[in-house]
């Protein structure tokens, strides 16, 4: 599965998840199999500078990425009805690196 | 020891003229003398009135806010068949002996009648719906304030753009006081998402208690952690009981009563913030205690978030109901 | 039908308090339907302590998608301006209801026949219907309510002014929201007199200029200015103002603490105190608005 995560600055798994979804710079798409990371790569987020829709401007792109989950600090009313609408998984996570909630979600399971 | 990061107050009532920007501009007033770290942000672009609170003369930065798209008719192509005026939901075409005209107010440019028109003689015209302003204030602040034009809808848009602008120019340990619009729609909504913390305004009627419920039930719908101040607290103490039961009930903590004072509506015609002009009213006492109960939280932000976040609650979903018949 | 809009651009004004106490005494010799418009935080009700009553649905368009006929061409997606409609990988239509304002674009633009939009509804708020009587004093009082969660007012408010239209038979008087927003300028729309009212206070006066350049623009031809609280200030700022517009300053409510007597009791106050000096100025206001109406 791929689990995007929204990122603070360029993105990677030492960047910090930011408090932001849908105006954070980047998104760190992590492609995960039998728990194992397989693949990181990071991807611009075009609601960062989005004069309004950010939010939804986001969520296309994730499903343009084909992503099942999303990790940030926060969500938007928006684009957390848009991400129910179209499936994709919602965690809220906050003050962690990437490596440190990819750690959480993959131990959940 | 002030939190190392980027922190967003937002002061909010619901209904109008409960005191929301008295207590705001006290507690920018008080907290940037403390910290020096405050960037106001008046949201409330339908009656924005911080930039007279703190007399600003002249604006450093003015952008026009160009959103709202109208519709107008090509004279010439248009056949008077009057499909636009059928399909206007808003009620903007309006039919003026046989011929049919756009009222721009009244337009929300959906362009759906463009779609309808059989004669494209239906366009579209972007126009400037409003302004967003920076000035820097004798008090040292920085104050970002929006100015809608008269008969445009009302959006959360230029909110968005006013908090836009702020982070620009914000350092990362800046504190964004937010004045927040009235009501319950989508210009408050704007001003609370994103926001860390709700400080909710309300006083003893029974109309600013029942707006001041749905305010916080916003908040709540955001996860943000709610704080109350009771303004003129004394106009009508029996109804006092109602408003902290609810708050005991939903673990909202009262930071202070307000006193009615004359000096709040003189200290306006002043064109003061209240604890500039009477320091030494009783309204000016109260509110400075308010400022301290804020700073209390913000110097104990990570700690203080924790123990006070409100209860999860549902989330906003309506329910879409299909036409019996479908072709 | 006369109409007559209780407005004043800024919150907290007494728009609503003043509204309820002219229905009250208009209401004593006209057949009168009062309409709430300020349906983000409808107040008359409280102010006359009455229970809401006959509730209708407030419904807008919604679109649902045909997945059967849709051809994926993204169309509606381009279409919708309030970027409501998002476009899976397989380019199949998503709407995200709480953004969508139901203004049919996307049906409209939708390509294919039969179409693979069909329209489908959702309630976004309520009108309500309640008599309120006073001894031997009635009128019909029609409140919008907006539901929490929904953002769009102007359809609700749309809405409460075509019922209050539909049961009106003599007078109307409609109470505002607070702002100059377009939900405003339809409630201020074939206004017979616009009664704004505002306080001597630097934002009262502000929201003053605004509302009345709305009324200019929407080509009001009767505005008449209200200054509540009139005690608090100076009053020669917002006669100023006045002045430019052409408006005519037609009363000035002193303050008092009656009015918040008056809030508690969920009664007019020119019922339970008539013979305060708010109250009179009030009854002379009413008897102004007769003798044009």
């Amino acid at each position: 599965m791929k689990i995007a995560f929204a990122s603070s600055s360029k993105g990677g798994l030492d960047d910090k998840v930011s408090d932001q979804f849908g105006r954070c710079p980047t998104f760190t798409i992590v492609t995960v199999e039998n728990g194992k990371t397989v693949n990181v790569v990071a991807v611009e987020n075009p609601g960062h500078k989005a004069v309004s829709g950010a939010g939804i401007k986001a969520v296309q792109k994730l499903i343009d990425e084909g992503v099942d989950a999303v990790v940030a600090g926060n969500f938007g009313p928006n684009a957390e009805a848009a991400l129910y609408e179209v499936g994709i998984k919602v965690y809220v996570m906050k003050d962690l690196t990437i490596k440190e909630a990819l750690d959480r979600i993959l131990s959940e399971k | 020891m002030q939190p190392n990061r980027y922190l967003e107050f937002v002061v909010a009532s619901g209904k109008g003229g409960v005191g929301k920007s008295t207590v705001s501009s006290t507690l920018i007033m008080y907290l940037h003398r403390r910290y020096g770290n405050v960037i106001a942000l008046d949201a409330d672009a339908d009656a924005p009135n911080l930039h007279l609170i703190f007399n600003v003369a002249k604006w450093d930065y003015e952008k026009p806010y160009v959103a709202s798209k109208t519709a107008y008719i090509v004279e010439e192509k248009c056949v008077d068949c009057g499909l636009c005026a059928d399909v206007c939901v808003f009620n903007a075409v309006k039919e003026i002996n046989g011929h049919y005209v756009i009222d721009e107010v009244l337009c929300e440019g959906c362009a759906t009648c463009a779609y309808v028109c059989p004669t494209r003689a239906i366009r579209l015209r972007t126009s400037e719906s409003g302004k967003v302003r920076m000035a820097k204030t004798k008090y040292g602040f920085t104050l970002i304030s929006a100015e809608l034009n008269v008969g445009k809808p009302n959006t959360g848009k230029l909110v968005t753009e006013e908090k836009e602008l702020a982070r620009k120019i914000a350092k990362n340990n800046s504190l964004v006081i937010v004045d927040s619009a009235a009501g319950i729609g989508c210009q408050v909504i704007a001003s609370i998402a994103g926001s860390n913390l709700a400080i909710l305004v309300v006083e003893p009627t029974p109309a600013s208690f029942s707006d001041f419920k749905r305010v916080h039930k916003l908040a709540m719908h955001f996860r943000i952690p709610s704080v109350l101040v009771v303004n003129k607290y004394d106009i009508n103490e029996g109804f006092l009981r109602k408003i902290e039961e609810y708050a005991s009930s939903e673990n909202i903590e009262i930071l202070g009563y307000i006193p009615y004072d004359d000096v709040v509506p003189k200290s306006m015609t002043m064109l003061k913030p209240l604890i500039e002009a009477f320091p030494n009213s009783k309204a000016s006492k109260a509110l400075l205690n308010v400022a301290k109960g804020v700073e209390e939280i913000y110097v104990n932000w990570d700690s203080w978030k924790t123990k006070h976040m409100p209860r999860r609650y549902a989330p906003y979903r309506p329910k879409i109901i299909k036409p019996s018949k479908i072709y | 039908m006369v109409k007559i809009a209780v407005t004043g651009g800024k919150g907290g004004t007494g728009k609503s308090t003043l509204a309820v106490n002219l229905a009250f005494l208009l209401a004593e010799q006209r057949d009168l339907v009062l309409a709430d418009l300020d349906v983000e935080a409808p107040n008359d009700h409280i102010l006359l302590s009455v229970e809401l009553e006959g509730r209708e649905e407030v419904r807008i368009m919604t679109p649902i998608f045909n997945l059967k006929t849709c051809i994926r061409c993204g169309v509606c997606a381009y279409a919708c301006p309030d970027s409501a409609i998002l476009l899976t990988k397989t380019k199949l239509p998503v709407l995200i209801p709480t953004m969508c304002s139901g203004c049919r674009a996307c049906y409209f633009a939708c390509p294919t026949r039969p179409k693979a939009v069909i329209e489908g509804y959702r309630v976004v708020g309520y009108t309500y219907e309640t008599k309120v009587t006073f001894g031997n004093v009635g009128f019909v009082l029609v409140t919008g309510v907006l539901i929490e969660g929904e953002e769009r007012t102007y359809p609700v408010t749309l809405a409460t002014l075509r019922r209050a239209q539909r049961k009106v038979r003599d007078v109307l008087i409609v109470d505002t929201s607070a702002g100059t927003s377009n939900s405003v300028a339809a409630s201020l729309e074939n206004s017979d007199l616009i009664l704004a009212v505002t306080e001597p206070t630097p934002l009262g006066i502000h929201d003053l200029e605004m509302i009345l350049r709305l009324s200019r623009e929407i080509g009001a031809d009767r505005v008449w200015v209200i200054i509540n609280r009139s005690t608090i200030a100076p009053n020669e700022p917002v006669i100023k103002i006045a002045e430019k517009y052409e408006a005519p300053i037609i009363a000035k409510v002193p303050y008092s603490k009656e009015i918040v007597e008056s809030y508690v009791r969920g009664k007019p106050l020119v019922l339970i105190n008539p013979a305060s000096t708010v109250s009179k100025s009030i009854r002379d206001l009413a008897r102004k608005v007769t003798e044009v109406i």
